[in-house]
């Protein structure tokens, strides 16, 4: 193949980071509107980075493994939030509380993992709806459980977390105790900002994780089940049991990111928190210029930068504009969602033009 | 009668079986927790009535091939702004019904010729895509119906706010203008919209003798073999956009019918879900993600809205607490996923 | 099924709910009085100062005066505390620092008479349950 001109090289450039390219033109028409300082913007977007990043690169591993956006996550979500509800009810705090809670939710979501595996298993083909709708399905679950089993048949002492008839969890729960347990775990202060070291470096490790388990077996396993499930079978890998494990470290992560994410915030919505962290995670790492078939480390900061961008940013350029705040708010759900099907989209036509261009030389065409 | 019976059970499918003795129990049930069966026979039949349309709307895409619309808010928005425009012209009575059908269904071809050519680009992930463009198209015209200039006070902001209203009456315009048309009442809770089911089974008819048609005929067999249609000269995407059309086009009306049954127009977030019941209906009824028939409609609405209706006021009353959002969240999300996961006979 | 790959995992496991143990008492935070009056334990009675300052953890210190009761948080098992006794112009007459550790949600309160006359255990019992 004779080598790219130049300008083919930047048409190319141009159309695979489409998504990203969009969206920092959109922050550069956004943010001078809104009238925020940059300083407020960077002192911001270092503290999204730290609550949410762990939560995005959860996502790196199904993907890697050919399963698509794990729309699944919302599970290990839950997990997690299920095991904040309990060591709050005990009043365990500080960094301790937040590792019970973990150490509790680890096995909640490699259950739940492990029934999300084996439900895409069955559903090869149709990973991502049918990760969305389980999501759904397992939060009417989740609710069943939080709303009644917890104060009816799970004890709960503490009375602020109770509903006022007597059982069930209340909406908003103050995590007062475990707030910034690991944010501040290693205290480091910039002129007077407090920094989140403690997440940081574990954001740290994770990343080295996913570099480590890229070269591991599994990891290899799972890249060429990505690549082609039937000649990856052939050469004897168990596909079934690989995709359920990607699933499950999946889930697992979800479930630690999200505590990481709740101990920055400081406050947990039982009802709603979870379902946000699967979109917003979803449209962030897209928006980093991940697809569905290929995701890397840079893809997810990037993407955490610019939508938290976008996100602080709407509603105050909507105001400038529109006049209404309201508008702003709508235009960053709009964006979000937006987002995501315009990546389906560009994604899954690039993957439709390939078959047909692969059908075309089957056929002994140009 | 034995053979029989097992005949019926397999062409049923157990899982149809299964869930209708659970509605029948729920229905035995009724008067023992103190619920009335009259009450709830009306209750169903109405909400039968309100959405077989929504549900019919996915049969198109089905047969074409294109998967379950996920997109469904698409057509439903199209519907809403029809709605909206004609009470702002003050139309009352079936004129203004008929006015409402009348400004929504251009707008949803419109809008189902548009949405046809980007499904065309993305074989395959259909579902996926639809789901975030009916999102998206929601989110969007959230910040429309803020700005768009309507102006009848019914229904915007009170106190001099500009924008729509989040839940718009549609009293005294044509509340109940279908469901009431020769209307049966038993009694003082038995009610019967026998107007609604007479339009609902028009359309049905209507549909299924479009499936006869030769273009008819043609979407089924893009959806069933596409290789096989193309080699027989079938221009399988414009099967597809005609499908499209046809869906969305249903979506409109159908949300029509479902606002004068249900007595107001919810606009903002209101249709975002709306997509996702009709699924789980159509799939109930015996339905795959290839093919549909008018009685997987009428059966799949029958028993999804039955058990949606029945399940948390028996459960409500014999546990003395409210379920009914959380297990009307489970069972539909249950359904559609039991649907996703059964294996595909054929392959792809 | 004892074999080797099994008997790690439930090594494993036990590990990992002894970690969680661990993390429980550890971590719990408790709510403890702390109380300035007349108490008398096993037949010795001490009898309260008039004014003291009582630092736990290294926190913030609470005043309190002859026949005071006040509240605060601690977290764990064991922990350090100051009292300092004062006159009437305010300044520190005396200065106990020592170690204790939490009993019981029943015996949650601190007497500071105890601690000061050297009692075998400061806790002593609550007037509420925890």
């Amino acid at each position: 193949m004779k080598a790219l001109t130049t300008k083919e090289k930047i048409q190319h450039f141009l159309i695979s980071n489409a998504v990203p390219i969009i969206f920092i033109l959109m922050s550069a028409v956004a943010i001078p509107l809104s009238g925020f300082s940059p300083t407020y913007l960077v002192q911001e977007m270092l503290i999204r980075l730290a609550r949410n990043s762990f939560l995005v690169l959860s996502l790196i591993i199904p993907i890697v493994a050919g399963m698509g956006l794990n729309f699944g996550m919302v599970l290990g979500a839950m997990a997690g939030q299920i095991g904040l509800i309990l060591v709050s009810d005990w009043a365990v705090v500080g960094m301790r509380g937040l590792l019970l809670a973990a150490l509790i939710g680890t096995p909640i979501s490699v259950a739940l993992g492990y029934i999300c595996g084996a439900v895409l298993n069955r559903a090869k083909g149709r990973e991502m709806v049918t990760s969305y709708i389980l999501g759904f399905f397992v939060n009417g679950i989740y609710q069943l459980t939080v709303l009644y089993a917890f104060g009816k048949l799970i004890p709960i002492s503490n009375a602020e977390l109770v509903l006022s008839r007597g059982y069930g969890i209340r909406n908003a729960i103050n995590l007062a105790g475990m707030r910034h347990g690991l944010d501040y775990l290693i205290p480091l202060r910039v002129g007077n900002l407090n920094v989140p070291l403690g997440t940081y470096l574990t954001i740290a490790l994770f990343c080295l994780f996913i570099v480590w388990f890229r070269r591991t077996k599994l990891g290899q396993d799972m890249r060429a089940i990505g690549q082609d499930m039937g000649v990856a079978g052939a050469a004897g890998i168990p596909v079934e049991k690989t995709r359920i494990i990607a699933i499950i470290i999946s889930t697992v992560l979800a479930c630690y990111g999200q505590i990481i994410f709740l101990q920055n915030i400081g406050t947990m919505n039982t009802y709603n928190s979870h379902d946000q962290a699967g979109m917003f995670a979803i449209a962030a790492l897209l928006i980093g210029g991940a697809t569905v078939s290929k995701a890397t480390i840079p893809n997810v900061f990037v993407g955490v930068i610019l939508f938290h961008l976008m996100f602080v940013v709407s509603p105050m350029a909507g105001k400038q504009l529109m006049g209404q705040a309201q508008i702003g708010e709508y235009f960053r759900v709009f964006v979000s969602y937006g987002i995501i099907a315009i990546s389906l989209a560009l994604h899954a036509w690039k993957r439709q033009k390939d078959r047909e261009r692969a059908r075309r030389s089957l056929r002994g065409e140009a | 009668m034995n053979e029989k019976l097992k005949a019926f059970i397999e062409e049923a499918g157990w899982p149809r079986v299964i869930i209708g003795l659970f509605l029948l129990s729920l229905f035995v049930a009724a008067p023992f927790v103190r619920v009335r069966v009259d009450a709830s026979i009306s209750d169903t039949l109405v909400r039968f009535g309100m959405n077989g349309i929504l549900v019919l709307a996915m049969v198109p895409m089905i047969q074409s091939g294109c998967g379950l619309n996920f997109g469904l808010p698409l057509g439903i928005i199209a519907g809403l702004l029809g709605a909206v425009t004609s009470i702002q012209f003050n139309l009352t009575g079936v004129l203004g019904f008929a006015a409402a059908l009348g400004m929504a269904i251009p707008l949803a071809v419109l809008f189902g010729i548009a949405y046809g050519l980007l499904l065309n680009r993305v074989k395959g992930d259909e579902m996926m895509i639809a789901t975030y463009v009916g999102f998206s198209s929601v989110a969007f015209m959230c910040m429309m119906w803020l700005m768009l200039p309507y102006t009848s006070p019914n229904m915007i902001w009170g106190y001099g706010g500009s924008g729509l209203r989040t839940t718009i009456s549609v009293e005294g315009y044509w509340l109940h203008i279908l469901s009431d048309f020769l209307s049966i009442q038993i009694g003082p809770y038995l009610y019967i919209p026998t107007g609604m089911f007479l339009f609902f089974g028009f359309m049905c008819f209507l549909m299924w003798a479009f499936l006869h048609t030769k273009t008819g005929t043609a979407m089924t067999a893009v959806g069933s073999n596409p290789e096989f249609a193309r080699a027989s000269g079938i221009d399988v995407n414009r099967m597809r956009v005609i499908s499209v059309v046809l869906s969305t086009v249903l979506a409109a009306i159908g949300i029509i019918v479902y606002q004068q049954s249900f007595g107001f127009i919810q606009l903002y977030m209101g249709p975002f879900y709306m997509a996702f019941p009709a699924v789980a209906a159509i799939l109930l009824g015996g339905a795959s993600v290839h093919k549909a028939s008018m009685l997987n409609v009428v059966i799949g609405t029958l028993l999804f809205q039955g058990i949606l209706t029945m399940t948390p006021s028996v459960i409500n009353s014999l546990l003395q607490t409210d379920m009914s959002e959380v297990i009307r969240i489970v069972v539909s999300n249950g359904m559609i996923l039991y649907a996703l996961t059964r294996k595909v006979q054929a392959k792809r | 099924m004892m074999n080797r790959r099994n008997g790690v995992r439930i090594l494993l496991a036990a590990a990992l709910v002894l970690l969680g143990v661990y993390l429980f008492v550890s971590g719990k935070q408790h709510q403890m009085f702390v109380d300035n009056m007349a108490v008398e334990i096993e037949g010795k009675a001490y009898a309260p100062e008039a004014a003291v300052r009582v630092a736990f953890d290294g926190g913030e210190p609470l005043e309190l005066a002859s026949g005071d009761r006040d509240v605060t948080q601690v977290v764990g098992p064991r922990h350090s505390v100051k009292v300092e006794v004062l006159n009437e112009s305010g300044d520190v007459v005396k200065t106990l620092e020592g170690e204790f550790r939490w009993v019981s949600t029943k015996k949650s309160m601190f007497s500071v008479p105890a601690f000061l006359g050297g009692a075998p255990s400061p806790m002593i019992d609550s007037p509420v349950a925890e």
